[in-house]
């Protein structure tokens, strides 16, 4: 500490320090010499100067005790290494340029990483939060589903390991009517139990959350803040209004605040999943979510709800299922999208490979830039400067680099974040924050440091060993000596080459794949094709009779709409996802439904007549449904062609006599099968990336009379379109929620936005990568070229075309491509399998895609190797031996 | 320490002098540089161990003077005591058993 302000007070006074130890030394020498001369010693003056030392270099020392040598020693490096840089403008943009890329790059990965997989949940204690699904204990496809409501019930009774217990549903279509405030509402409602806030350790912005007493005293809601915000105009006296929702007055309890959120992220308000929920509770599937006691291990609290679980339901639907206690962090990511995480470790892989090459590139420019330097660096050498001052020299140029690189990377990223929140290509984690925070800056200046280090610290320990005597007789030029041969950075180059050959592949089997995805044929012509979900409000709508009288009416209505050459109403527009499916389909005089089909009939659509013909799905056999075919008539089906497929493979269905048999719902008529439908491509539910046809049942409309639709419309005219249907909705009954119209293209691209996402951002990396080990390349043999300048010029005088010449660069050039390339290759097989779950349509070994990978790999290294080529081809002899 | 010493043993001094009481003690053993004595000079300065005062000798030349401080008694005292240790314990591994 004293030693501290010491060294500050110092720094006001040296110039009196200079003087003052002059004097002392001085005296001192003088001194000496007398007492010398008195002996009666000859040269007593030169003996006294010899006894006492150098003291230019004692002063040095001297003063060294006072000051931050380091300090003052990184200030004048630092000086240097700005002029050295500005005098190399171009050099230094390129290399400021490819680390700015590379830095850039990476932190905008990371800090979506960060965001989705590395920050906890802004939930009270997070970590001991867990997600309790059940998975099917034999069939595939069935790993995540709803619990059952009353394994809630039994655990929040019984169960030790928990410290809170709450159920939240989206299944049973989420959504209730908004009334009274303005034309109805269709509102993303989440039924949750009443210890759902406490159980997350969530406190309200206004008012208050649910408790557990709410459940039994009616209607109670809490508002998103989004949705108050919003929706509600920022009412601040809500809390204790009523809402009329779904034709009940519902008390407002409280509003959350704007950082609190839930899967699903829309969530406009929370509702209770109270006794007259529907469907009853005892029918209700739900999440269950818990908070576990301290202590306690999600293995331990597995084991003790899975037994109770066994006791629970001792035979029926559910003793084929168990349930599985997951961490909540990572079931959020999975419900976001099943590939979030793996699509994010490949990108997060993928950039930190073009950071590699960005640094090796401008180590590799940096040695090149060394080699010319050489001379300066051994003068400074032979005057003194120690092997670890021109480390540190070199490595202060580094430094600035990678400081130039990360500045201008930060803003790189903070542009691409920003662009990333506005469009939003893909859905993240609920509550996800994707920017530029301390901890994301704090990274992009590690990863600046350490590339910094990575790429200064190979030509700096060169730069220490330079061969001081061998440099100043040859005048820095000539063959370079040593450890700078161009040898070293062909090795840095061909590792270059190969890592953009991995990046090259997988970006490649990437776009393939979403390409092949986004061509599939669907089963049906989705050009035109718009579509609008409603519902109708209960209990106005009790009557069946009721809800096909108005889907009646609706339906004619539309049709006279300008430009609508038709629209039908189904229960869900493709491309829907097969979600596995509680269901199995009985058939008449068969034995109970054999065992391998199990529950795979989870698509029971009831579509309105003209269906088929409106979204153009091929009719294969039989006939459509028809205004004819309604709740008097015989109940009938139109089966598709891989239901026919699954159940009747040598038989002809028509006149069959199937029905689905629930677990759970009353008994549905046996339905005779009238007509058979070409297969729709459905996503499926946990995994997305695949198209696949499941057996699909369709029942007419007007049998089942379904209370919430969608509306299906094609029209030549989109423009006014919304606006049309709205209209005709309300005018029918103002009571009926509109909601906005979309194009079924919209959400066919929603299916394809991962894979899109995937394929846009690793080609835009391979791209880079590309480009930089190409301008890498280019740099090596120009270089090389320069050096070889006079030997070139000799070949050329004893004969050789320049046809030998271009020929001698191409194979110095040709090497480290094929190199990369075979490198490339070998790695590909274990960067695939990374990629096996992304991929569709196509094996990780794809020979196309590795063809075309390979002719653009090679076009871009000849493109690297000709200006260097046709340079060296161009050398006059003359020219080159008169300079020697 | 031998400067620390010095300078308790023989008072205020100044450079040169210093460099000559331990040339005197040393005797040849401690073959350095004179010069040496002024960077180490500046690093007991800097710990505020001696203090610097300049003055006239005694043929009135101008001259830095050179005083042990406080802090610079309790740190040679300090050293002494170390090195006394040190040379005990060494004492004893070499004393046969």
């Amino acid at each position: 500490m004293r030693a501290f302000l010491g060294k500050l007070v110092f720094f006001f006074r040296r110039r009196r320090f200079e003087d003052d130890l002059g004097e002392e030394m001085r005296l001192h020498q003088q001194l000496r010499a007398e007492q010398l001369e008195a002996r009666g010693i000859a040269e007593a003056p030169s003996t006294a100067r010899r006894r006492f030392g150098n003291p230019a270099a004692l002063r040095d020392l001297s003063r060294d005790v006072w000051t931050w040598r380091w300090l003052e020693d990184f200030a004048i490096d630092l000086r240097f290494a700005t002029r050295i840089l500005k005098k190399k403008l171009g050099f230094s943009t390129v290399a400021a340029v490819t680390l700015a890329l590379g830095i850039g790059s990476t932190t905008a990965v990371f800090s979506i990483v960060n965001a989705v997989l590395l920050r906890s949940l802004p939930y009270r204690d997070p970590d001991r939060l867990v997600a309790i699904w059940d998975r099917a204990l034999r069939e595939k496809g069935m790993e995540k589903v709803f619990a059952p409501y009353t394994d809630y019930e039994e655990w929040q009774r019984n169960a030790r390991s928990f410290e809170k217990i709450t159920a939240a549903t989206w299944a049973f279509s989420p959504s209730r009517i908004l009334a009274g405030r303005g034309p109805a509402k269709q509102l993303l409602a989440i039924p949750a139990t009443g210890s759902f806030f406490e159980t997350l350790g969530a406190r309200a912005a206004l008012g208050r959350t649910f408790t557990p007493d709410d459940e039994r005293r009616g209607c109670a809601v809490v508002l998103s803040h989004g949705w108050w915000a919003n929706g509600l105009g920022a009412d601040a006296g809500i809390v204790g209004k009523s809402l009329t929702l779904d034709q009940r007055e519902c008390t407002v309890v409280g509003v959350m605040p704007a950082n609190f959120s839930f899967y699903p992220a829309a969530t406009q308000l929370w509702i209770l999943l109270g006794p007259d929920f529907e469907p009853p509770r005892g029918q209700a599937t739900a999440g269950i979510f818990a908070r576990l006691k301290p202590g306690v291990t999600r293995a331990q609290a597995q084991a003790e709800i899975a037994a109770l679980h066994r006791a629970a339901h001792p035979s029926g639907f559910w003793h084929d299922f168990e349930p599985a206690v997951y961490d909540l962090h990572g079931e959020f990511t999975f419900l976001a999208s099943r590939t979030l995480r793996i699509t994010l470790i490949v990108t997060f892989a993928a950039v930190l490979l073009v950071l590699l090459i960005a640094a090796l590139n401008v180590a590799s420019l940096l040695v090149a830039r060394l080699a010319e330097r050489q001379r300066e660096l051994a003068v400074r050498a032979a005057l003194g400067s120690g092997q670890g001052r021109l480390v540190r020299q070199v490595l202060t140029e580094s430094l600035l680099l990678s400081a130039i690189g990360a500045a201008v990377g930060i803003g790189l990223a903070y542009a691409a974040l920003r662009y990333f929140r506005h469009a939003s290509p893909i859905q993240l984690t609920v509550g996800a924050d994707v920017g530029i925070h301390l901890p994301i800056l704090l990274f992009a200046i590690g990863v600046a440091l350490a590339t910094a280090l990575l790429f200064g610290l190979l030509p700096a320990i060169k730069a220490g060993r330079i061969d001081v005597i061998d440099r100043l007789k040859t005048g820095g030029r000539g063959p370079v000596a040593g450890a700078l041969r161009p040898s070293a950075r062909s090795v840095l180059i061909s590792v270059e080459m190969g890592v953009s050959f991995l990046l090259l592949i997988g970006a490649g089997l990437l776009l393939r794949s979403a390409l092949r995805m986004g061509t599939e044929p669907l089963g049906f012509n989705s050009t035109n094709l718009y579509q609008t979900p409603t519902s109708l409000p209960m209990p106005r709508y009790r009557e069946p009779e009721r809800r096909i009288q108005f889907y009646k009416s609706l339906l004619d209505r539309l049709n006279r709409v300008t430009g609508v050459s038709g629209s039908a109403i189904t229960s869900r527009i493709p491309p829907y996802p097969s979600d596995g499916g509680l269901d199995a389909l009985e058939i008449q005089e068969r034995s109970a439904p054999p065992d391998q089909h199990g529950h795979d009939v989870g698509l029971n659509n009831s579509v309105s007549p003209r269906f088929f013909e409106i979204l153009r799905i091929p009719l294969i056999e039989g006939r459509e449904f028809l205004m004819s075919d309604t709740a008097s008539s015989l109940p009938v089906a139109i089966v598709n062609e891989a239901l026919v497929r699954d159940y009747f493979p040598n038989e002809n269905p028509l006149g069959k006599q199937v029905r689905i048999s629930r677990p759970r719902n009353q008994e549905m008529p046996w339905l005779t099968i009238i007509g058979v439908a070409g297969d729709l491509k459905h996503p499926e539910l946990m995994n997305e990336m695949t198209w696949i046809a499941t057996p699909v049942l369709y029942r007419p409309l007007y049998q089942t009379a379904p209370q919430r639709i969608e509306i299906a419309i094609r029209t030549s005219s989109p423009r006014a379109l919304e606006h049309e249907v709205q209209e005709q909705i309300s005018g029918l009954d103002s009571s009926v929620p509109i909601n906005g119209v979309q194009p079924v293209e919209t959400a066919i691209s929603e299916v394809l936005a991962y894979p899109r996402f995937r394929a846009a951002v690793l080609g835009f990396f391979a791209l880079t990568a590309l480009l930089l080990s190409a301008v890498g390349l280019n740099g090596v043999l120009s270089q090389i070229v320069a050096q070889r300048r006079s030997e070139f010029g000799i070949r050329k005088a004893i004969g050789a075309q320049p046809r030998d010449v271009l020929w001698l660069v191409l194979r110095q050039g040709g090497a480290p491509i094929v190199l990369g390339m075979s490198g490339g290759i070998l790695c590909t097989f274990a960067f695939s399998r990374l990629l096996s779950s992304l991929l569709y349509g196509i094996k990780p070994a794809d020979i196309r895609v590795l063809l075309s990978v390979a002719m653009l790999f090679v076009a871009m290294g000849l493109a690297a190797i000709a200006l260097p080529a046709y340079r060296a081809s161009r050398i006059d002899p003359l020219a080159a031996l008169r300079d020697e | 320490m031998l400067i620390l010493q010095t300078l308790v043993a023989h008072g205020r001094r100044h450079g040169f002098e210093i460099a000559n009481f331990i040339e005197q003690r040393s005797g040849d053993v401690l073959v350095v540089e004179e010069g040496s004595l002024y960077p180490a000079l500046q690093r007991l300065l800097l710990q505020g161990w001696i203090e610097g005062e300049w003055s006239r000798t005694q043929d009135n030349r101008r001259a830095r003077y050179y005083r042990v401080t406080r802090a610079g008694r309790k740190q040679l005292d300090a050293e002494i005591e170390r090195y006394q240790r040190v040379a005990a314990a060494i004492g004893k591994i070499l004393q046969p058993a």
